[in-house]
């Protein structure tokens, strides 16, 4: 008898919260709140990177909100899941577009997923920024609504070719990729500037993108007698071609790459073989270097969610400061045309992945860092723009 | 530089030769190619990474342990997938090892995640120089338990009653089985020993190429023509023609081009299908 009546005065006490729930929020808030998308991969092999950009972007709405809001209205983040899969990336962006009518999205992840999706914004005229997918193809589709705060591929091997020309004043330099369209776009920008300043690659060297076995292309490359090896490929074959080349004798070559090699994984893989690998990057957690803007969200981050943050949180943070910016600029009643010119017109903007111009393709443009892993397996930021 | 691409070719292609092998095994006594056996290969190379870097037990007893596993495992997928086939064709059959190996490959990835492991070296990885050459002792080490199986293998289908009746039943099912051979029991044995050649492949390539359940999408078509190119039915043909491959692979990306690397070993395989179907060490088809 007592448990019943417990269990019935529990269920009323619920109800009742209902309805002062219910009852509280018109009164609170006149003004319907902000609503922003966002699509990533919350589940599957890349869930962690979806998350990351969930937090990066939630910081940088909780820090509008605390401030009052965008014209009095408050920001509330719509979060949809498309595993990597391009199919599902555009049902997500569809819902978040159709259903949930919102203002602006942030995402995705993978390229090829953020190539199928930016249709759906295109169409509905919606303003897209892609904070994490790097792919040239993005920004050259000639789609106004779509910009990028992740440095294409493009900017992160020019920063990457001009650190080994100007500061390291290398000369012979070879180069391996994936034969895939991220090895080959890289190698084919690492080319054109390498020719452009008088230097011609002294190997250009492809194996498969499930290759394991690097040896012969190695022996080629050894052969060009180089002094540094840019690889355009992802950190699990930059770990085997950094092994294999240390085995092959290639032991004084500097290893240098774009931001696909920055991972705990390759010191956990390749162990020495890596140590001095040097790589293009937009962001480093290095608290005592960093600028008081990335300073501020390293501190702020670190606070709420326990961690520190790497790069792909600090683009999805800075893709909705920009966006935040860009709406306050648009006006009161937030017309699409508007945010989006305010977006493209977005210039030396302070974010914490350093001073951002985005240029006439949407492209955001910055003087990247340089990053070397250390000898105990973590990374240190060795060049930076003053 | 001929001769240190054509030892690192040597290498790589006796470890595609001991996959070759696993197909030869189950072709001659099942007569379907098993594409699982890329899978297979995988399956070993996450056993010895559980029960040697995991638990911490040495090496030398980690290596029959996990060969053991890896049997377990090649013996239970043979009754659960295989099994249930053997009055079914062969093109089914075909299939069910394409989807074997989809899922093996899914499974681990949800299990293990899709990052590679890396893997201690047990052989030794520092290279030692003979004369201007660099040898790696984990090469050697491949080669020679590529050779010695091959051997080892011979003897035990010539020489014990269990490999006997495997090669009965490979011949005639019908008449073996009206011999009173175990049939079922020789099939069983046949993928249990198979899954043991895949593990110990997998074994091998742990240490330089790293753990991870993608592993076998490179090396199962890689042993399936190293399997075409010995004659499908000789395990001294897939170990030769793993080597032939390895070497081809090896001085093609270093004389004609790296982008086609993959391209040129299959491009041997369907010349050799053109003009010597039967394969280097075939003799009839």
């Amino acid at each position: 008898m007592l448990k019943r009546s417990f269990a019935l005065a529990v269920v009323l006490v619920m109800i009742v919260s209902l309805f002062a729930g219910c009852s509280q929020k018109p009164a609170e808030g006149t003004a319907e709140p902000i609503k922003i998308g966002t699509v990533g991969p919350l589940s599957g092999g890349a869930a962690m990177v979806g998350d990351t950009q969930v937090k990066g972007i939630q910081l940088a709405i909780d820090q509008f909100n605390e401030a009052g809001g965008i014209h009095g209205r408050e920001l509330v983040l719509i979060q949809e899941d498309d595993e990597q899969n391009p199919a599902k990336s555009v049902s997500a962006m569809n819902k978040l577009v159709h259903n949930d009518n919102v203002i602006a999205v942030i995402g995705t992840v993978n390229s090829s997923a953020t190539l199928a999706n930016m249709e759906v914004t295109k169409e509905a005229e919606v303003p897209q920024i892609t904070a994490i997918s790097s792919n040239p193809k993005i920004t050259l589709a000639g789609n106004p609504w779509i910009f990028r705060l992740q440095a294409s591929d493009t900017h992160q091997c020019e920063a990457i070719v001009n650190y080994a020309l100007d500061e390291l004043g290398l000369e012979r330099i070879a180069i391996m990729y994936q034969s895939d369209d991220y090895g080959t776009g890289g190698k084919d920008v690492a080319v054109e500037l390498l020719q452009a300043r008088g230097i011609e690659p002294v190997a250009v060297e492809a194996y498969d993108p499930n290759a394991k076995d690097m040896t012969a292309q190695l022996l080629k490359v050894k052969e060009g007698n180089p002094q540094a090896l840019i690889m355009w490929t992802m950190y699990q074959q930059g770990a085997l071609i950094a092994r294999q080349a240390r085995q092959m004798g290639l032991s004084d070559v500097v290893l240098m790459g774009g931001g696909g090699l920055t991972n705990a994984k390759l010191y956990e893989l390749a162990g020495d073989a890596v140590v001095g690998l040097l790589n293009s990057q937009t962001f480093f957690p290095d608290k005592e270097n960093a600028s008081p803007v990335a300073k501020e969200f390293i501190e702020a981050y670190e606070e709420k969610f326990g961690m520190l943050p790497d790069s792909n949180a600090a683009m999805s943070y800075d893709s909705m400061l920009i966006l935040g910016e860009a709406m306050k600029a648009a006006g009161p009643d937030l017309d699409n045309v508007a945010i989006r010119d305010a977006i493209a017109a977005t210039t030396n903007f302070p974010g914490a992945t350093g001073v951002i111009n985005i240029d006439e393709n949407g492209d955001a443009n910055r003087d990247m860092l340089i990053i070397g892993v250390t000898g105990d397996g973590g990374y240190e930021v060795v060049w930076q723009p003053e | 530089m001929f001769q240190q691409q054509l030892i690192q070719g040597l290498a790589i292609g006796s470890v595609y030769g001991l996959i070759g092998i696993g197909y030869v095994l189950i072709w001659n006594a099942w007569g379907v190619l098993n594409f699982a056996q890329g899978e297979i290969a995988m399956i070993g190379a996450f056993s010895v990474l559980m029960i040697h870097v995991w638990l911490g037990i040495p090496i030398l007893l980690a290596f029959p342990l996990a060969i053991l596993l890896s049997m377990a495992i090649g013996y239970f997928i043979e009754i659960t997938s295989f099994r249930p086939l053997v009055k079914a064709d062969n093109t089914r059959k075909l299939i069910a090892t394409i989807g074997i190996g989809i899922f093996l490959r899914n499974l681990y990835r949800v299990i293990f995640g899709a990052d590679p492991y890396p893997f201690p070296t047990i052989f030794g990885d520092t290279p030692f120089q003979v004369g201007k050459l660099l040898i790696i002792p984990q090469n050697i080490w491949s080669l020679a338990i590529g050779f010695g199986l091959v051997v080892l293998l011979g003897l035990f289908l010539k020489g014990t009653t269990m490999g006997k009746s495997m090669r009965a039943t490979a011949q005639d099912r019908e008449a073996a089985l009206l011999m009173g051979i175990n049939v079922k029991g020789s099939l069983s044995m046949t993928f249990i020993l198979a899954s043991g050649l895949g593990a110990i492949a997998g074994m091998l390539m742990a240490p330089m190429y790293f753990v991870m359940a993608d592993m076998g999408v490179m090396m199962g078509p890689k042993g399936f023509a190293v399997a075409v190119l010995g004659g499908l039915e000789s395990m001294t043909g897939a170990m030769i023609g793993g080597i032939v491959l390895g070497i081809l692979e090896s001085l093609g990306a270093a004389y004609i081009s790296s982008a086609y690397q993959s391209a040129i070993a299959f491009f041997v395989l369907f010349i050799v299908l053109v003009f010597k179907p039967s394969g280097i060490m075939g003799s009839k088809m």
